[in-house]
């Protein structure tokens, strides 16, 4: 057997198209308001009668050859050895030459202060309700909503000037657990684990199904693979 | 039948008018140091100040470029990552040490001309050593963009060779208008004996700067062909870019940057320079200016338009 590598397997048919991922991930990782690690496209084809709907969740690919890795000047995304593509916001020097480069758009970069909603500045009810800053003052957190177990890996609040994308929840993989998107799924439709084992879920389901990928014509040889129709 | 996306993962822009503005000015920098040389090299002993002019340029745009590229980071004042980490697969790590490796050696360059011996070896070393250092900060601008599998739009080879072909034509426009303005403001623009020998002398830097748009004209054509008869992607690229930037492109980079320049330099050749030095003068500063404004817009379009996101085509 070889190296670890991990890899997450979306089925079509099982999702239900709830965004259940999509919350589960911004409250795990403290994701910005206007960010989206965990995100989705809703396609319509064709015209009425003969329309075709589908949901495809996205995220981060996580691919064995990332061209975000390639193109980062400062060695700040990087790939781990269990094949997880990882940011070090230290080295990162906002260059955004990652988010250029990924063909997925599922880079975001801080070009703001985080988490910072500039309508909550101010209470809505001058002397009567609170503004977001009177809040956290009160709570004494950095934000109104915070996970600090993401500190583990990761900054829990990542800083101006440098970018951001899902890490496939490495801290959680630390402990045993899976992913949070995985986890919240109601409908098991998120598979995830190292495809290089033979004995894991993932690999029995790749092995069972014809699996297919985001832009394949890219070579980026993505993790993230797709099975069924929605 | 094409799939109606209603929701799409577009993150925003993250390249703008400063990465073009770094394009552009480094571009013209790296020109100016080739025609620096050029002029040494080739017209030894002559034209002392318009070197001098073009080896001082070098310097300060390729500086100014990267000044705007700083203000464009998130974080410009850990830029010294690039030169303490390792990734030569990243073209913007390779711009990091070339570059400022540029200013430096072409400092030094323009210093050693400002008090020559015209005999010295020593200065013409050093000049030999800059046009690789140059070609290759020169062809880094065109590989920036040309790397990204991700930007059909740029991911072809005539985005490099038309940031070659750029850099020339910028270059020596930078090089002549400057200097043209340092000239009137010296007063020399008057001493009609020198005037005379220069403009006639510059018939070949002409000559290159016609090669060169000619060039750069036939590199947009082969761009444009091999967009528009390329795989689905690269249609949907193009047909956004001219949908979005396509008058920028079309009128201000290629119009007014190529084309109505060329028409100028023909009118200078046919009403013959020795009749009208004058308009000699002002069809040279109207030329250089038209093309460094249509190389700005010609590249802040190419960079805008290259990130234009095309939908996630339907899983196969």
């Amino acid at each position: 057997m070889g190296k670890v590598q991990y890899c997450m397997v979306i089925d079509l048919e099982a999702c239900v198209g709830c965004s259940a991922c999509d919350i589960a991930c911004k409250v795990e990782n403290n994701v910005p308001a206007s960010f989206a690690w965990s995100n989705h496209i809703i396609e319509t084809v064709g015209k009425f009668p003969d329309v075709k709907y589908r949901y495809i969740p996205t995220l981060c690919n996580h691919c064995s050859n990332a061209p975000c890795v390639a193109a980062c000047p400062t060695t700040a995304m990087h790939k781990l050895d269990n094949g997880i593509t990882m940011h070090d916001p230290s080295k990162c020097i906002g260059c955004a030459a990652c988010r250029i480069a990924c063909p997925y758009d599922v880079i975001y970069f801080n070009d703001k202060e985080p988490l910072v909603r500039e309508e909550f500045l101010e209470p809505l009810i001058p002397e009567c309700t609170s503004s977001q800053p009177g809040i956290q003052k009160k709570l004494g957190v950095p934000v109104g909503y915070y996970n600090p177990e993401r500190e583990a890996t990761l900054p829990g609040i990542r800083p101006r000037g440098v970018v951001e994308k899902c890490t496939f929840c490495d801290h959680r993989l630390a402990k045993g657990l899976p992913p949070a998107c995985v986890e919240a799924c109601p409908a098991n439709a998120r598979i995830f684990g190292d495809r290089n084992d033979p004995n894991s879920e993932v690999s029995k389901v790749l092995a069972k199904n014809h699996a297919r990928v985001l832009k394949p014509e890219k070579g980026t040889e993505p993790n993230v693979l797709y099975i069924g129709e929605f | 039948m094409n799939p109606e996306i209603i929701y799409n993962t577009y993150p925003g822009l993250a390249w703008d008018w400063r990465v073009a503005m770094d394009l552009f000015l480094g571009g013209a920098g790296v020109g100016s140091i080739l025609f620096a040389v050029f002029v040494d090299e080739f017209f030894q002993g002559k034209y002392r100040r318009i070197r001098q002019t073009a080896a001082w340029m070098s310097p300060i745009l390729v500086t100014l470029g990267l000044v705007f590229l700083l203000l464009k980071l998130g974080r410009p004042f850990h830029a010294f990552n690039t030169l303490i980490n390792f990734n030569p697969h990243s073209p913007l790590w390779w711009g990091g040490i070339f570059q400022p490796l540029l200013v430096i050696l072409g400092v030094m360059y323009a210093r050693k001309l400002n008090n020559i011996d015209e005999d010295s070896t020593n200065h013409r070393t050093l000049g030999r050593i800059l046009v690789p250092l140059s070609i290759i900060v020169g062809t880094y601008h065109g590989l920036l963009l040309a790397i990204n599998v991700s930007r059909p739009l740029w991911n072809t080879g005539p985005t490099v060779v038309a940031a070659i072909l750029g850099f020339i034509t910028t270059g020596i426009a930078a090089v002549m208008l400057v200097h043209l303005i340092r000239m009137k403001l010296a007063g020399r623009l008057d001493d009609g004996d020198h005037f005379a020998k220069f403009i006639d002398d510059m018939k070949v830097v002409r000559n290159i700067l016609v090669g060169a748009i000619l060039l750069q004209l036939f590199t947009f054509f082969l761009w444009w062909l091999s967009l528009r008869f390329g795989v689905l992607t690269d249609r949907q690229a193009l047909a956004l870019a001219n949908e979005h930037y396509g008058p920028m492109f079309w009128f201000l980079g290629i119009g007014m940057g190529l084309i109505l320049p060329l028409l100028l330099g023909g009118i200078a050749i046919l009403k013959g320079e020795e009749k009208d030095r004058r308009l000699q003068v002002v069809i040279i500063m109207v030329t250089s200016f038209l093309i460094l404004f249509g190389g700005f817009f010609f590249r802040l379009a190419v960079v805008l338009a290259g990130q234009l996101s095309l939908p996630l085509n339907p899983l196969l």
